[in-house]
């Protein structure tokens, strides 16, 4: 009997293994995932924009992880629920990912069965089950892309083109994490530094130049202005905590790695000290030997880098230039994976060459594996997708009813949030499952008032300020509209995860209020009403944009139409969304302001147009007002608009211009990725064919 | 020329690089033992040891870390768990030389 290819034995163990997550997982720390099949419209929105609506609006930033948002909505857009596109994307990464190590690893480990060994435990051990405890998605994608990053360089590269580009590619590939550019460009180094490879310089280009142009559509916003690198390490750095950022070598050894990844929690003592083995292994096996082949000095010094930053020692050691990076490796956690992939796979090779011990090494992560597998099935965070689809049924509706411009204040304030009726396991005080992000109102396709705050920002927050009074004036400078009580879906865990201070600590700002609304209304009669079940509307609530005979209508998230009555001098035009001197205002000729119906002052549409075609232009159009834009207390941008004189209807342009960088950095990124696919297959057909 | 390579390549250099490490340990204010340990770390890769014996220095680091642990001084192994990785960077930095020699 034909013996079956090893990936579809792969497939099939993830398929089985896998099978208890079909009716969702996620809800858990960092999963961020749709739950409703409809969202793909607000990613596209999301994705297409260089100003995202989160929070009161904010220039993008982590975007690189935009293509695997766009391959996710393809699925939803195609119809397929959201909890089955996560299980099919786990299965499919996790798949990959074993049999990428398979195929590297196969020849040097001696056989089929101790590289499919090692290709499971590669992505069943507890560095992995702490990525898929705290939902990072993207990070599982981008590791399965440095698995075939490794592949590739150790096994098929050459010094053609060919090869250059392809390693390039797959060096863009894994960057969407954006810490993967920097893991990957270290075991390049490493890799040129030890085989010492012939390359040329157009091969050299390929490799450094292709991720760059592939990712040019958001690192355009570094060159646009719209965000810094300061900023954006800054706000990394703000989000930081100390057991984020080191782990002790005794937590390295026992493969635990920084407390925050909570991953001793799930993996008792006996468990830790038997995954402790490996360095005792790995110490007595290097001893043993004399010679090391290079696939193997590769490995050791990818784990000794690995070592280092899962350690974060390289925080103590400030090095110019290179120091403005450290924020971004900040979560020491993320090279947990590496160190256990470089770990496995050295000892496994060092071990299957002494005759009875390769028996011993193959029983020893056979063993390893089945512990993971087992913490998976019983621990990964599950929660029913199609029963929160039931409990949010109203709201969903509702946002699909107003297509106003407005922003949403939801309650309970402050996440991280259980969803009621969902079992919540709690260990040492710390939630470890059913505790995450409002998945809902983020895949909303509205526009919110964000409520991920830090301990910091708690008492400062507008949320904090309107628990003081319940007066809705609070919430008027920022155009919110509704508010959304999620009482009986959410409970906040913000307790949880702060200190008793920062909250002065009163549990009663932090836990649901079943008097909420009665208080809001009872505070403000007549400003507020109930327009649907647990949906409170804030009577003239301050628009998007407002003047003196000023209507408007929303283009898209970077561009807004403006219309002036009788083309008169607006003293204050106001623009609510957060100040940024990338908002311009531009002369117009109105051929966009074609209205239908109107809600206050904003002509409303359905109609959302997410690329205009001509952003380009605006390289060349000089805007107008632009030394009366200032910045609004407490939040907004302003100009002052003279007349013309003519009497007419005067038409005018909001525009963020950095959206024609993201533009221009699109195009180039598609045109790179075309040209590079289309060189590929061209070549690679070539090879091929037989000389004549 | 060929007197400043001879120079760079005879034992004074090395000796001349093991003062600086020095210097430069107590310019940075540290303490004797990581003054030490900085020395120790020039010094081997000065005058490399073979891999298999530093993974047995590291591997005798390793067992005292875990006996350390055991009579609960903890803080001692963690810096013997360290020493244990210097000596895998430091078997790294003499390959890398080596790679980068015989080309």
């Amino acid at each position: 009997m034909k013996r079956l290819p090893i990936w579809t034995w792969l497939l099939g163990i993830y398929l089985i293994l896998f099978v208890g997550f079909l009716p969702g997982v996620g809800n858990n720390w960092d999963w961020i995932v749709p739950y409703f099949g409809s969202s793909y419209q607000a990613i596209i929105e999301s994705l297409s924009s260089a100003w995202a609506p989160k929070g009161l609006g904010e220039p993008v930033s982590y975007a690189s992880g935009a293509p695997y948002w766009f391959v996710f909505q393809l699925f939803l857009a195609l119809g397929v629920p959201p909890e089955v596109v996560i299980y099919l994307v786990l299965v499919g990464l996790f798949s990959l990912g074993s049999y990428l190590v398979y195929l590297t690893w196969k020849d040097a480990l001696g056989g089929r069965i101790l590289g499919l060994i090692v290709g499971l435990a590669a992505m069943l051990n507890p560095a992995i089950f702490y990525k898929l405890l705290a939902g990072h998605l993207l990070y599982l994608v981008a590791f399965v892309a440095f698995l075939g990053l490794v592949y590739y360089l150790l096994r098929r590269y050459n010094d053609s083109l060919h090869s250059a580009l392809t390693v390039g590619l797959i060096f863009a590939l894994s960057g969407i994490q954006t810490q993967f550019f920097v893991f990957s460009a270290l075991i390049l180094i490493w890799f040129f530094i030890l085989y010492r490879p012939r390359i040329r310089l157009i091969g050299l280009l390929a490799i450094v130049g292709l991720p760059i142009l592939l990712h040019a559509f958001w690192l355009v916003n570094f060159i646009s202005g719209s965000v810094s690198l300061e900023t954006v390490s800054g706000a990394a750095k703000a989000d930081s905590f100390s057991t984020l950022m080191r782990s002790s070598w005794k937590e390295l050894v026992t493969l635990s790695f920084s407390p925050a990844t909570f991953i001793r929690n799930f993996y008792s003592p006996p468990i830790l000290v038997f995954s402790a083995l490996l360095y005792p292994a790995l110490f007595v096996g290097l001893a043993s030997r004399r010679q090391l082949s290079r696939d193997q000095w590769f490995v050791l010094g990818m784990l000794v880098v690995s070592l280092v930053v899962a350690s974060g020692t390289f925080h103590r050691v400030p090095i110019p230039y290179l120091q403005s990076l450290y924020p971004m490796l900040r979560e020491v956690g993320h090279a947990a994976p590496l160190v256990t992939l470089f770990l496995l796979i050295l000892v496994a090779s060092i071990w299957s060459v002494f005759g009875v011990f390769r028996y011993l090494a193959k029983a020893y992560l056979t063993i390893f594996i089945l512990i993971s597998a087992t913490i998976y099935m019983l621990h990964v965070p599950k929660v029913d997708y199609s029963k929160v689809r039931l409990l949010f049924d109203n709201f969903q509706q509702f946002n699909s009813f107003d297509n106003s411009t407005y922003r949403a204040l939801t309650y309970p304030f402050f996440n991280q949030y259980s969803i009621r009726g969902t079992e919540t396991k709690i260990r040492g005080g710390t939630p470890m499952s059913n505790s995450g992000w409002d998945n809902f109102t983020i895949f909303s396709g509205k526009d919110y008032i964000d409520n991920a705050l830090s301990p910091s920002e708690l008492k400062s927050s507008l949320q904090y300020q309107f628990l003081q009074d319940y007066n809705v004036k609070t919430l008027k400078p920022y155009n919110i509209r509704y508010i959304y009580d999620y009482s009986d879906i959410y409970q906040s865990n913000a307790d949880r995860f702060m200190a008793a201070e920062a909250y002065n600590n009163d549990l009663s700002l932090i836990k649901n209020d079943p008097n909420f609304f009665q208080k809001i209304i009872n505070k403000n009669p007549g400003d507020v009403r109930l327009v649907a079940p647990n949906i409170l509307e804030i009577i003239n609530f301050s628009p998007r944009i407002s003047g003196e005979g000023v209507s408007f209508k929303k283009i898209n998230e970077t561009r807004y139409e403006i219309r002036i009555d009788n083309d008169q001098p607006v003293t204050s035009l106001q623009f609510l969304s957060n100040f940024h001197s990338g908002w311009k205002v531009y002369e117009s000729d109105g051929s966009r302001f074609k209205c239908d119906a109107y809600s206050g002052n904003e002509c409303v549409t359905n109609k959302k147009s997410l690329f205009t075609g001509d952003e380009l232009g605006f390289f060349r159009k000089q805007p107008i007002a632009e030394e009366s834009h200032e910045a609004l207390t407490p939040v907004g941008n302003s100009w002052t608009i003279t007349s013309n004189g003519n009497g007419q209807p005067r038409f005018i342009t909001l525009y963020y211009r950095p959206q024609s960088w993201f533009v221009l950095g699109l195009i180039a990124s598609s045109l790179t990725l075309l040209g590079t696919i289309s060189y590929l297959l061209t070549t690679r057909k070539r090879l091929s064919k037989p000389s004549a | 020329m060929e007197r400043l390579k001879n120079f760079l390549n005879s034992p004074t250099f090395d000796y001349v690089l093991i003062a600086a490490a020095i210097a430069i340990g107590f310019a940075a204010g540290w303490s004797n033992t990581r003054i030490a340990a900085l020395v120790l770390i020039v010094w081997l890769i000065l005058r490399p040891l073979k891999p298999n014996q530093l993974a047995t220095v590291g591997l005798f680091a390793l067992l005292l870390a875990v006996v350390a642990a055991l009579i609960r001084q903890g803080e001692r192994g963690e810096f013997l768990l360290f020493f244990s990785y210097l000596f895998l960077l430091l078997a790294c930095i003499n390959e890398m030389v080596n790679a980068w020699k015989t080309r």
